[in-house]
């Protein structure tokens, strides 16, 4: 177990390093550093004011050889963008924004909170309601309920998020005005009034997808030879459903759940967008549009870090449900 | 006489088909007396297993076992029994041991605990003491180190020790009536003679009634005190261990008993029965062997076989033998 996980962690390492490959082509050779500064200090700006933007923003080195330094010194590959850039993303340094010069480590962290306190309860609720439903018409199957609910969750399934959420906001936020339409508070007392919404809107969203797939999931683990064993035993159907099937389930429904967690800190990009909440969602789409490639890159690292980790998470949560999987 | 344990009288099991439902197990009957091993015996999907599971009620859906059926037991009438008394049923006068004790067994609960609920679903004792008695059970089915055995998961224990496992289970409440499913056909020749001899030992001593489902005559030879064989859903012949082994009456069952490998001879071919069991949209309207016996004639194919005495304890349903003993 132990030895598997360094080997994971390795690997894992490996998987950056080609990932920061991938970011430094992306948003250094393909968005060129010269491009960045123009639109950032504007076409009027002077060619000082330009040359310290790009000084201040760590852009005012050559891409991977800097011609500078002579052939046998180590600057001549140091001193460049691309190991800037390895440089400072291994190290969790990174730097300012390009858009309003704010440092973005500070602004992840300010932005986490919001984000954690929407996409935390979305994830409980959602695997909550989710395996609650999929359990009953499991346990219904091949009955009107079992149909009714499929057919609710293809409907729910059908409709684009987008309604969900402009629907949701005109229901119940301006007709029947139970919680505020957007907005946010970090005071927990007051917080929930504003988180309510969107949560109930991603649960429900959610709802047609989870539904269908743990469905199945259960669906097949009923028709095993271990249930019928169990109920010859004289187990009760509530019994082996959550002693005999919810158990074996878990098993494919980890994959799904753990690969997620790591998500839960990037936030949820459409929510938090349209009920105002400032989390790292916010924060994304907010650089997307301002021509923020700092801040942006710096998502996208973060976001393939925690893939990594939750792949990781995921094959170690597998030893825990499944006593047949031992990592080695 | 006193009454019999089991009373299974007009069994059918249906399942729906394109036209209609298809009875896979057509209006048989036994009984079984206390201490008694019956053995039921056919073919693969001759619907001796699904019997079995009728008389359980765990018929899978949408199979049911149809109205007219009536199935007792310990003066009790299963098929009008509500779901709470089955379920106090199952498991504990009444229990099962299955086929493939590979699937059988939940993979991700250790033995011991599943052999413990199996204790503490119908006897308020604790933890402790279904533990103790579960390790007891073990050690009483050979399995070596029962104590450390307890906590492992079936996926680490062989076949026969999996067996065994599901066999404690069964027998863990001293049942009345233990159904015994194929229980060695998944098994190794050698580990399949040991389990056998522990059903037997278990039988003697706890003066359990089995009955026996199993396609394997040596099995039934070890084993049964009676025998009835089923073909294509339809009970074709009943009659004590002796009488079927070594006088049989019906052709079905002498070809069973004749296509068994050490009655051949070396250089010759293995013999058969001709042909397959036809599946059951195309069961003949009479005598459901027609097209593969031997002996089949004119009335066979369109009318139901009558049912003949062939002995004090033996009945076969059979037109041949109708006209060979002169009715």
């Amino acid at each position: 177990m132990f030895a598997y996980l360094v080997r994971r962690i390795a690997y894992g390492f490996v998987t950056v390093l080609g990932v920061l490959m991938l970011l430094f082509v992306l948003f250094f050779a393909i968005a060129d550093p010269d491009d960045i500064a123009r639109k950032a200090v504007g076409e009027r700006a002077s060619a000082e004011v330009y040359e310290q933007w790009k000084k201040n923003h760590g852009y005012d080195k050559p891409l991977i050889v800097n011609t500078d330094h002579g052939a046998a010194e180590f600057a001549r590959y140091t001193d460049t963008l691309f190991f800037d850039h390895y440089r400072r993303m291994l190290t969790f340094d990174f730097g300012r924004s390009d858009a309003d010069d704010s440092p973005i480590a500070g602004r992840i962290l300010a932005g986490a909170v919001p984000s954690l306190s929407l996409t935390v309860p979305l994830f409980v609720i959602g695997l909550g309601v989710g395996v609650f439903f999929a359990l009953l018409v499991a346990f219904f199957r091949d009955t009107y309920v079992d149909r009714s609910v499929l057919v609710l969750c293809m409907l729910a399934m059908s409709i684009a998020s987008l309604i969900y959420i402009i629907g949701g906001q005109y229901l119940i936020g301006m007709l029947l005005r139970w919680f505020p339409i957007s907005g946010f508070d970090p005071d927990p007392t007051v917080a929930y009034r504003f988180l309510a919404l969107p949560v109930l809107i991603g649960v429900v969203s959610g709802f047609g997808a989870d539904v269908r797939l743990y469905r199945t999931v259960f669906l097949e683990e009923t028709n095993r030879d271990y249930v019928r064993t169990a109920r010859a035993k004289g187990c009760g159907d509530i019994r082996v459903m959550t002693a005999h099937v919810l158990r074996n389930a878990l098993i494919p429904i980890l994959t799904n759940v753990v690969l997620a967690i790591p998500f839960l800190f990037t936030g949820a990009l459409l929510l938090e967008s349209f009920f105002g909440i400032p989390g790292l969602g916010s924060l994304t789409v907010e650089a997307i549009h301002g021509n923020d490639f700092s801040t942006l890159r710096t998502m996208v690292y973060i976001g393939a870090l925690l893939f990594i980790l939750g792949q990781i998470l995921t094959d170690v949560s597998y030893t825990l449900a499944d006593p047949r999987v031992r990592l080695r | 006489m006193s009454k019999p344990l089991l009373e299974m009288q007009n069994v059918s099991v249906t399942f729906p088909s394109g036209a209609g439902r298809v009875a896979v197990v057509d209006e048989i009957s036994f009984s079984l007396d206390e201490g008694e091993v019956l053995a039921l015996v056919g073919e693969s999907g001759c619907g001796k297993t699904m019997a079995a599971l009728a008389l359980m009620r765990l018929i899978p859906k949408p199979g049911r076992a149809e109205k007219t059926s009536r199935i007792t037991f310990d003066g009790k009438d299963v098929m009008a029994a509500s779901v709470d008394d089955m379920r106090a049923l199952r498991g504990y006068d009444l229990s099962m041991i299955f086929q493939d004790p590979m699937t059988c067994l939940n993979p991700v609960v250790r033995v011991g605990d599943q052999v413990v609920e199996a204790i503490r679903l119908h006897e308020s004792v604790s933890y402790g003491a279904a533990r103790k008695r579960t390790i007891e059970l073990f050690e009483r089915v050979g399995i070596p180190d029962a104590e450390q055995r307890f906590s492992t998961y079936p996926h680490l224990l062989s076949g026969g020790l999996k067996q065994r496992v599901m066999i404690s289970m069964a027998v863990a409440t001293k049942p009345r009536l233990l159904i015994a499913d194929e229980p060695t056909t998944a098994l190794d020749v050698t580990v399949q003679a040991q389990i056998l001899e522990l059903l037997r030992e278990l039988q003697r001593d706890l003066g359990t009634t089995i009955l026996l489902i199993t396609h394997d005559f040596a099995v039934v030879n070890e084993l049964a005190d009676r025998v009835a064989v089923m073909y294509a859903g339809k009970m074709v012949e009943k009659g004590t261990r002796y009488e079927l082994l070594k006088m049989p009456r019906h052709p079905y069952t002498e070809g069973l008993l004749g296509a068994i490998p050490h009655a051949a001879q070396r250089g010759h071919e293995l013999n058969e029965i001709e042909g397959v069991v036809p599946p059951p949209a195309l069961w003949p309207a009479g005598c459901r062997f027609t097209n593969r016996c031997p002996k089949a004639f004119e009335p066979c194919e369109g009318t139901l076989p009558p049912r003949i005495e062939t002995s004090g304890t033996g009945v076969a349903w059979c037109h041949a033998l109708a006209k060979a003993s002169g009715r």
